[in-house]
């Protein structure tokens, strides 16, 4: 045998042996392909809708008598009397030009993205003002438009140096923060659970008197001290070398004051009491420590996506921004820094980390608590219980994902050909891939089994009628959640299909997302969770995942009810294709009545109220003999 | 002293999805001063009841009362009156034989940490290496450190899975002298083993479980009697059922 077939066949067998791990498939393809995307979608969609609402907001601004007048009927500025930068009361001031005096002065505060969106505005404005003044001041003298006026317009910029200096280090040193957290606990987080179950320590730990909460309790607080002492060691260097002028920084004014130091490092201890949750979770539910290694890429990945809010511009830290796990500390720690920092948000910020880091724990004992975690091997002992919580949770979110990225662009290839690739690629096949992929048998985990011939004729009943309850609950909920004008118009796609001949608009748009959602949802989802949820809860969880494949806000209620409709049908009729049949003629029935009242005519609620209870009550009919 | 009522522990078969019972309403006692042997193939069943008893793991039904205390009323009960040690349970390779002994003794509530580590450094003839990192040790150095751990606190009851498994001979005669010791001390002894030579040896009553179910049970002697069989591999076959 040559050297380069001795290779060769050594390459093919790693090849076959790696590309059969769940972990190295995930850390390959998973984890490239969806996490830039999505975390610039993420950020891409937040900052424009903090443009948006910075556009929609007023802005106040304090002027001279002058210049008031100038900015007057200014679009998106509010003059004000009162006001001051440091409250936040004043995003901008316009003094001069005065007697002898022709400089219009512009203060504003460069740290603020409100202040500098005010003085764009406002030099907008004037611009065109001046302009205008300009051109009748020449039309009436007769003359050509000329050069404008000697009217000098300066900016000055009032943020302190602290501000400037804490902005440009507070997009970066949170980030560096987060990751020597998480470093610095990673290791002492691996190796006191998964290394402990591996070595066997932790089962001889837990048959001691020790209580499970006690072991998990002690073994936490010793993460949170390694990756706390971490970051106050990172953040006294830091200091240091600011303070001392030990290395000489490329950047001129980049300093930070001690008071800010303190605050920071008493915002570290919610940081790092929520990464701590956060690794001893991951660290529990690693059999060994090798997965543990496998998984610590994808956490350091998790954190730092949050973690780098406070690196865009025009992130701020408002009541939502607060409630965002670790990056809510990231632009506390920015806001620090630049001596901008109020008690109100930073105490918001301590307690959302605070129910963060308890959420976080509560789960890390659950899983404690669990047999086959703690002694070890969790994923396979956990398949072994028929427990797959974990691979329906990860193929729904990735559903989710490719429905949500790629479904725009499938849907390029036509409205038919579009449907068709969606339905088939990305909910049928995944469907059928899991459940093969775990090993499981397709017929009983899909139902694909014979329904009753009473049990079809209520699900006929029910297709039938299940229109009624969708229109109901989205008539309820309209007082409170009322459809855009744009939905109610109705959207680009349905226009697209409103074309199309009945028979092919049904088989693309009921039929076949009966079968291929149904075959996900109904099949897979609802019968891989048999073991991890009690029926009822399985119902609910399958039900609003459902919900949230229609990826909008007002569909969520009531394609999530008709979800937990078609999972009882599953479970009561024990048949998948009872509830392919109710799906298919819901959405039959639901097109059909689009298109002969396109004015959208909704029948009074009441009656639809009454009409609804007859597929409810025809759900509980089925399954019996 | 270790009295088994009913124990059942289900769990989902992974290519038919069925509930099978791993073990199916196993009881027994086992007294004090006394060697209970658990004897059965892989997959018998042993490991999981051991794990049952020493709180590792919930039985889905019965229970058993462990030195007076109750599995699913006081499990913290249970564990203080156990000593448990199993082909699995390891140490911690940076603490020192004495650290390590110390650490356990102050988990048991021993009053006397220090004291009772020296007494048993010197009962296990560890005292030559009490200060070498447990990670530096030889198997067999190991070995004794994990009876030094299971005993620290004195338990009434010892619940040993296989504990020679994997051992060579010499390694092995120190686990079986520990066995016989604690039988002289009055302690109950569950050892379960798949090695019929050691059951031989050691064991006072003998529980034959084979796929969950206890097969047989009573005194090798009366095992002898119930099978026609001498050895306690025939004995063993002949119950099982599998020649």
């Amino acid at each position: 045998m040559t050297t380069r077939s001795e290779v060769g066949v050594v390459l093919r067998g790693d090849l076959r042996y790696h590309l059969r791990d769940p972990m190295a498939l995930l850390l390959m393809v998973l984890l490239p392909v969806v996490v830039l995307p999505v975390m610039l979608a993420g950020f891409a969609n937040y900052q424009s809708r903090q443009q948006a609402a910075l556009g929609a907001q007023e802005l106040t601004v304090r002027a001279t008598e002058q210049a008031a007048a100038w900015l007057q009927d200014a679009e998106g500025l509010v003059l004000v009397q009162e006001g001051s930068f440091a409250s936040g009361t004043l995003d901008l001031e316009v003094s001069g030009p005065g007697p002898g005096d022709n400089t219009l002065v512009l203060r504003y505060q460069g740290s603020r993205e409100s202040s500098k969106q005010a003085l764009e505005r406002a030099r907008d404005h004037l611009a065109e003002t001046l302009r205008a003044r300009q051109a009748t001041a020449a039309h009436l003298a007769g003359l050509s438009v000329g050069p404008g006026e000697a009217l000098i317009v300066e900016w000055v910029d009032l943020a302190s140096e602290q501000a400037r200096s804490g902005q440009l280090l507070g997009r970066l040193l949170p980030l560096v923060l987060v990751f020597l957290l998480v470093s610095g606990g990673l290791y002492t987080a691996l190796d006191l659970f998964a290394g402990e179950k591996e070595r066997g320590t932790l089962e001889t730990l837990l048959t001691t008197r020790i209580s499970r909460g006690a072991v998990l309790l002690a073994k936490s607080l010793t993460v949170l001290v390694f990756s706390l002492v971490t970051g106050w060691l990172a953040l006294a260097s830091l200091w240091a070398t600011l303070g001392t002028g030990l290395v000489q920084l490329p950047v001129d004014g980049l300093a930070v004051t001690g008071t800010a130091v303190l605050l920071l490092g008493g915002m570290l201890v919610p940081l790092a009491a929520e990464l701590t949750a956060l690794l001893v979770v991951a660290a529990a539910w690693a059999p060994d420590v090798r997965t543990g290694q496998a998984l610590a890429i994808p956490l350091l990945l998790v954190s730092l996506v949050p973690a780098s809010l406070g690196a865009f511009p025009g992130v701020e830290l408002t009541t939502a921004t607060a409630l965002v796990p670790i990056g809510n500390l990231t632009l506390a720690a920015r806001d620090i820094l630049a001596g901008q920092a109020r008690v109100g948000p930073l105490l918001l910020v301590v307690s959302a980390t605070g129910l963060h880091a308890w959420l976080a724990a509560v789960v890390a004992a659950r899983l404690l608590g669990r047999e086959e975690v703690i002694l070890g091997g969790s994923s396979r002992a956990r398949r072994a219980h028929g427990r797959f919580g974990p691979e329906v949770a990860l193929t729904g979110a990735g559903v989710l994902l490719g429905v949500w990225f790629l479904g725009q662009g499938l849907a390029g290839l036509g409205p038919v050909l579009g449907q068709v690739a969606t339905q088939g690629l990305l909910l049928a096949l995944p469907a059928v891939g899991l459940v093969w992929w775990l090993g499981q048998p397709l017929r009983p985990v899909l139902s694909l089994r014979a329904p009753s011939a009473t049990d079809l004729g209520l699900a006929v009943v029910i297709g039938l009628g299940a229109p009624a309850l969708s229109l109901l609950v989205e008539g309820l909920q309209s007082p409170l959640l009322p459809l855009p004008p744009a939905m109610l118009e109705g959207s680009d796609a349905v226009a697209r299909i409103a074309s199309l001949p009945l028979p092919l608009l049904l088989l693309a748009f009921a039929a076949l997302p009966a079968l291929c959602e149904e075959l996900l949802f109904r099949g897979a989802f609802l019968g891989l969770l048999r073991r991890s949820f009690s029926p009822v809860a399985r119902c609910v969880v399958v039900g609003l995942a459902f919900g949230l494949l229609h990826l909008s806000i007002y569909r969520l209620l009531p394609t999530g009810l008709f979800g937990i409709l078609l999972c009882a049908a599953a479970l009561r009729s024990r048949s998948i294709w009872v509830p392919v049949v109710i799906h298919g003629l819901h959405n039959g029935v639901l097109l059909a009545w689009a298109r002969s009242s396109p004015e959208g005519t909704t029948p009074e609620l009441h009656v639809l109220a009454l009409a609804a209870l007859v597929p409810v009550a025809a759900v509980a009919a089925l399954g019996r003999r | 002293m270790l009295d088994v009522r009913g124990l059942t522990k289900r769990y989902v078969h992974p290519s038919t999805q069925e509930l099978f019972a791993a073990v199916s309403d196993l009881s027994f006692v086992a007294e004090r001063g006394k060697v209970f042997g658990l004897l059965g193939p892989n997959g018998a069943g042993k490991t999981t009841t051991l794990r049952m008893l020493s709180t590792l793991i919930s039985p889905d039904e019965g229970t058993a009362l462990v030195d007076g205390h109750d599995l699913h009323q006081d499990p913290a009960g249970v564990r203080s009156a156990i000593g448990y040690l199993s082909t699995t349970t390891g140490l911690y390779d940076r603490l020192t034989a004495r650290e390590l002994l110390v650490y356990f003794a102050r988990l048991q509530g021993v009053a006397d940490a220090e004291g009772r580590t020296e007494t048993l450094l010197d009962d296990l003839d560890i005292r030559s290496f009490a200060n070498v990192p447990c990670g530096n040790l030889s198997t067999g150095m190991k070995q004794k450190v994990s009876i030094a751990r299971a005993i620290v606190h004195d338990p009434p009851v010892l619940i040993l899975d296989e504990p020679t498994t994997g051992l060579d001979v010499l390694v092995s005669q120190t686990f079986l002298r520990f066995i016989e010791q604690a039988r002289e001390d009055g302690r109950c002894v569950l050892f379960s083993t798949h090695i019929m030579s050691e059951a031989e040896r050691l064991c006072d009553h003998i529980g034959i479980l084979h796929e969950g179910v206890l097969r047989g049970l009573g005194t090798l002697e009366e095992l002898r009697d119930q099978t026609g069989e001498r050895y306690l591999e025939g004995i063993f076959i002949s119950i099982a059922g599998e020649r």
